[in-house]
């Protein structure tokens, strides 16, 4: 039984998507894949029990029978730092290790969900090394690209660690389109000399930061008025409709896979948005959109979303939530997989699995 | 065909009530009053209703070729299903609860179009308010009113100004041929009736009141083919920004832009009014006067103040008053008062009597330069209003050139507004719209005996455009630019060399090739004004500059719009700039592909010095686009400036339309600018922007 452990240099890098993905295409490849998420963080409340979303997620993807009390063991609640720092957190090490036990038990391969950051969980001796450690992980290192500047940080990931034999190398995520050639004749070659394997450059997909219809209205929280069937669609990007009625149109057809947020009383821009094939429309203010355009909407098949709050709360709500939302939608999972597929070294890694 | 929605032998009226206060009483009850055919009421309460037998259900009715539909929403499905299986071909829905109002409703109203699309059944309304033809007597509308007969067919978008028109048309005295409520459109809409009625012997003038309409580019061929036969005159509401948005929320259709429809009806010859009072004004004289030859017209009148204001009228709406024959002026000289202005206008004096209105009736007729007459009076003391509206109506008889009048007053001339309304002679309260409904005439007139040149088709890549469109939607690009020039180039609108260069080295061998100096221009789908960040530079002289001006560029692009993609730089050969002059295209929501034109700089920035159309367009089409701008002159060459090559204008926004109409997925494209040299030296392209949607 083979272990990977799935770290990333920063926050939001794309670690759960690429875990998702990977396990799924080993798992296509014929290996009997296990998956944990030893440190709990995307926690929510769940039947009267806490629970975390990625576990929740994978577990319901992979079709794994294990508990998620054993994926993930341990939950970094407030209550649980309270501790640490108050040094009456024990036995960390120990249920880690138990729970993973029982996880890996028939499994060819079990990858692991390391924390938000490389180093992260340090104060409690569960950083992404520790783990790896004491779980006897390779770590394969994901880095959210943004610039050269964005190789800095996986220079110190491969200093800090003790072991450096563990690490099998980085992934490039979210590359902008016009720095892949840079990357491939100017980071890579620099990488390698620097005994960094790079085992993949992933470009920038925008369905991957998506969000779903379905799930903007579960969290503004908003009510669904028509076509509930369009759930599923997913949103790229949000635009703001509080401009004339002329312009509207010109200015939503410059943008793709968009919802857009206006009033309900501006049937004109309502009607220029689904024109210009609007995923979904997000009316603010609870100002219910006129029948005519509800039936509109319900035949061109747009879901409309009704808000109480106003158009720049709702804007603010929604550029948290893009770029964090779930991976749970079949699309997405879709997307990633194919996205894996074309930019990861998969030969390099499963040799990187064998040799372990 | 349509024809048979008129003309029906036998009608179901399902949903038929007993108290004639409820729509499906008050159908049957106007039906009952003249209609000649056989009339089945259908309701499964009833077994006699206004005297009539009452059926149970469709399937008992002998025969329901027009089925008139007045019940709740969510059976009209099963209904219409029903109707399928006997011999009924059109059915009118008058019952609401369709797209109108809600979700529900849209799902109802999907439901019954996929009906009609399977059973071939048209379906006029939902949620509308009947039709009516005086020529059989079938009114099933449930109006509280009738219509007189006519020449006149009119349909309209909003039920209840139906009501308030046949309401008073009748006092008016106003008739009509075909009387139609359009509802919902979910099937038969304007286009369906414009090309039925254009057939139509008992009508000689079309009316509608649109809202929007749903197939522009059809409605522009059907309306063209319309229009050649008959007059079609349309107040089209939502003009403004505030009108559009009540009729968004009202319809919820988007209407599209309002210059879309004034440059449709342009080109299709639509009169388009601006009012109710335009609507009636242009159709009384559309249907009862001959239309004039030319826009030359007399003016007859018996004071001087309403005869100057006819004549100001007159030069606003683009008549001219005649200069007279000496003859006529002979005949004027020898029968009026040596104080009467014997010039137009024709002033035959305040104590004229109708003797006088005769005489000056009877010159201006017969003076081959005279194409139209404004008859004009005012209630003096000598004034037989009615003797005189008698001479006008023997005038008019012999119908060979339109007279329009304006009795100006009030009491005394009702008698005299009843006789000309008898006598067909359309009289108008003021003499400024009578001269507008005369203009319309001879506007109308004159759109007839245009003969439209044909369509041109250029050899063109269209595959070159193609693969270009398609690589690009297939990376996720949907804004293209100066990299893209091929397309303009495929369609044959000269373009600079370009070469697109994707690092400093390749650059260096683009600029090579092409030979300094050279103009740099950065290429990113994010960046649509270049210049604003710094992304164009021209002028550049050799390696070192280039060197210099390719590091600056990207990394200020760098810092100002760090998210932006960028794909290089494209390097261009250098052209002197010529008259700079903008073309382009938008696709509007009705109409789709609109062309544009104006002069570049400050004639299209400050001043909207801009004209459009709708593709495709003819050599016509695109000569009178450059024509209408107020700067055109500027182009024809001034204070000693050579002329420009409008022709190659022309060609350019020929081929542009060719390329706007091949590729539906372009729904902007700027050419801005385009540089337009001296006569015969051509226009060249250095650049452009197109907006592509996906592809649906």
């Amino acid at each position: 039984m083979k272990t990977i452990l799935i770290g990333s240099t920063e926050g939001f890098s794309g670690k759960s998507a690429i875990t998702l993905g990977l396990a799924t295409i080993l798992k296509e490849t014929g290996y009997k894949v296990g998956f944990m998420k030893p440190l709990g963080n995307k926690l929510k409340w769940e039947a009267d029990r806490l629970i975390d979303e990625d576990t929740q997620n994978i577990k319901k993807i992979l079709g794994l029978s294990e508990s998620v009390d054993d994926i993930t063991p341990i939950h970094l609640t407030d209550d649980f730092l309270h501790k640490v720092l108050k040094g009456e957190v024990s036995g960390l090490e120990q249920s880690i290790r138990s729970a993973f036990d029982k996880i890996s038990r028939d499994k060819d391969i079990v990858l692991i969900e390391g924390n938000a950051a490389f180093s992260d969980g340090a104060i409690y001796g569960m950083s992404d090394a520790n783990v790896a450690h004491l779980l006897n992980a390779s770590i394969l290192l994901v880095a959210k690209y943004r610039s050269m500047k964005s190789i800095d940080n996986i220079i110190t990931d491969y200093k800090i660690i003790s072991e450096p034999e563990r690490m099998m190398g980085v992934v490039l995520n979210d590359v902008p389109e016009d720095e892949l050639t840079d990357i491939e004749d100017l980071v890579k070659p620099y990488l390698i000399n620097q005994g960094v394997d790079v085992l993949g450059v992933i470009p920038k997909d925008f369905t991957l930061r998506s969000i779903a219809v379905g799930q903007i209205a579960e969290m503004l929280p908003g009510e669904i008025l028509t076509a509930k069937e369009k759930c599923e669609e997913l949103v790229e990007h949000i635009l703001v409709g509080a401009m004339e009625t002329d312009s509207a149109l010109g200015f939503f057809r410059k943008s793709h896979n968009y919802a857009v947020v206006t009033g309900g009383d501006r049937a004109d821009i309502q009607l220029a948005a689904m024109e210009a094939n609007t995923k979904c429309l997000i009316l603010t203010g609870n100002l219910y959109p006129s029948a005519a355009v509800l039936g509109t909407a319900q035949i061109k098949e747009v879901p409309i979303i009704l808000v109480s709050a106003d158009t720049m709360t709702t804007i603010d709500h929604l550029e948290t939530l893009m770029g964090r939302s779930s991976m749970s939608n079949p699309e997405k999972i879709k997307k990633i997989v194919e996205l894996l597929k074309s930019s990861l070294d998969l030969d390099a890694i499963i040799r990187h699995i064998d040799k372990q | 065909m349509l024809e048979e929605l008129f003309e029906p032998s036998s009608i179901a009226i399902i949903g038929a009530s007993r108290d004639p206060k409820k729509p499906g009483g008050a159908i049957l009850a106007n039906l009952i009053k003249e209609f000649e055919g056989n009339i089945y009421p259908v309701n499964p309460k009833s077994d006699m209703v206004q005297g009539f037998k009452c059926y149970h259900s469709v399937d008992e009715v002998p025969s329901a070729e027009l089925a008139v539909i007045v019940i709740p929403a969510g059976l009209v499905p099963d209904t219409l299903k029903q109707c399928s299986k006997k011999d009924t071909k059109n059915v009118v829905i008058i019952s609401a609860g369709f797209k109108e109002s809600g979700p529900e409703g849209a799902i109802l109203e999907k439901q019954i179009i996929d009906i009609s699309r399977d059973s071939g059944i048209r379906i006029l309304g939902p949620n509308c308010l009947g039709l009516l033809n005086t020529h059989n007597g079938m009114n099933a509308t449930f109006a509280a009113g009738s219509a007189r007969k006519g020449n006149i067919a009119i349909m309209s978008q909003s039920g209840a100004l139906c009501t308030s028109i046949l309401d008073w048309a009748a006092s008016e005295n106003i008739g009509f041929s075909k009387f139609l409520s359009l509802g919902n459109k979910a099937d038969i809409a304007e286009n369906d009736l414009l090309d039925s009625w254009s057939h139509d012997d008992e009508t000689d003038v079309i009316l509608a009141y649109l809202e929007g309409i749903k197939d522009g580019q059809q409605f522009i061929r059907t309306a063209r083919e319309a229009t050649k036969r008959k007059p079609v005159v349309v107040i089209k509401s939502g003009r403004t920004s505030t009108g559009s948005k009540a009729a968004a929320s009202h319809t919820g259709t988007l209407a599209g832009s309002d210059r879309a429809y004034t440059s449709a009806f342009d080109q299709s010859g639509v009169i388009r009014a601006y009012s109710m009072e335009e609507l009636f004004d242009y159709s009384r004289a559309f249907s009862t006067q001959p239309l004039p030859e030319g826009f030359n017209v007399a003016i007859i009148t018996n004071a001087g103040g309403p005869g100057i204001m006819a004549a100001d009228a007159c030069e606003e709406v683009g008549l001219r008053l005649a200069s007279f024959k000496p003859e006529t002026i002979d005949k004027l000289r020898h029968g009026l008062p040596p104080q009467a202005n014997i010039y137009n206008p024709i002033d035959v004096l305040g104590d004229a009597t109708s003797q006088r209105y005769d005489l000056a009736l009877e010159a201006a007729m017969s003076d081959p330069i005279v194409d139209g007459i404004i008859v004009l009076v005012s209630p003096q003391a000598m004034t037989d209003v009615e003797q005189i509206a008698q001479a006008v109506i023997r005038t008019s008889g012999n119908r060979t050139k339109p007279i329009v009048t304006s009795l100006i007053g009030g009491n005394s001339m009702v008698e005299g507004d009843k006789i000309l309304d008898m006598g067909k002679v359309p009289n108008y309260p003021y003499p400024g719209r009578a001269a507008k409904a005369l203009s319309v005439l001879a506007k109308y007139r004159q759109y007839k005996e245009i003969v439209r040149s044909p369509y041109e088709q250029f050899d063109v890549d269209e595959n070159g455009v193609r693969s270009i469109i398609d690589s690009a939607i297939n990376e996720g690009i949907y804004t293209l630019g100066v990299e893209s020039l091929d397309i303009l180039a495929c369609y044959g609108i000269p373009t600079v060399r370009s070469i697109h260069a994707r690092t400093i080295e390749e650059a260096l061998q683009a600029a090579e090739k092409i030979g300094y100096p050279v103009a740099m221009k950065i290429v990113s789908p994010d960046i649509s004004h270049k210049s604003d960040v710094g992304g164009v530079k021209i002028n550049i002289k050799d390696e070192k500059e280039l060197t210099f001006t390719y590091t600056v560029m990207r990394q200020n692009i760098g810092r100002i719009l760090p998210d932006a993609r960028i794909k290089g730089v494209q390097i261009q050969e250098m052209r002197y700039t010529g008259k700079e002059i903008i073309v382009g295209m938008h696709k509007d929501a009705q109409f789709g592909p609109m062309l544009m034109f104006g002069l570049g700089g400050i004639y299209v920035d400050i001043l909207k010095d801009v004209s459009f159309a709708v593709a495709p367009i003819n050599r016509d089409d695109a000569n009178k686009m450059i024509q209408q701008i107020r700067s055109f002159p500027l182009l024809t060459g001034v204070r000693g400036e050579e002329a420009s090559d409008i022709d190659s204008i022309v060609d350019s926004l020929l081929r542009l339309s060719q390329l706007a109409c091949d590729f539906p997925e372009i729904v902007e494209l700027d050419i801005n600018p385009l540089f337009v040299y001296a006569r015969g030296k051509g226009c060249v392209a250095p650049d452009f922007r197109i907006i592509l949607e996906e592809r649906k």
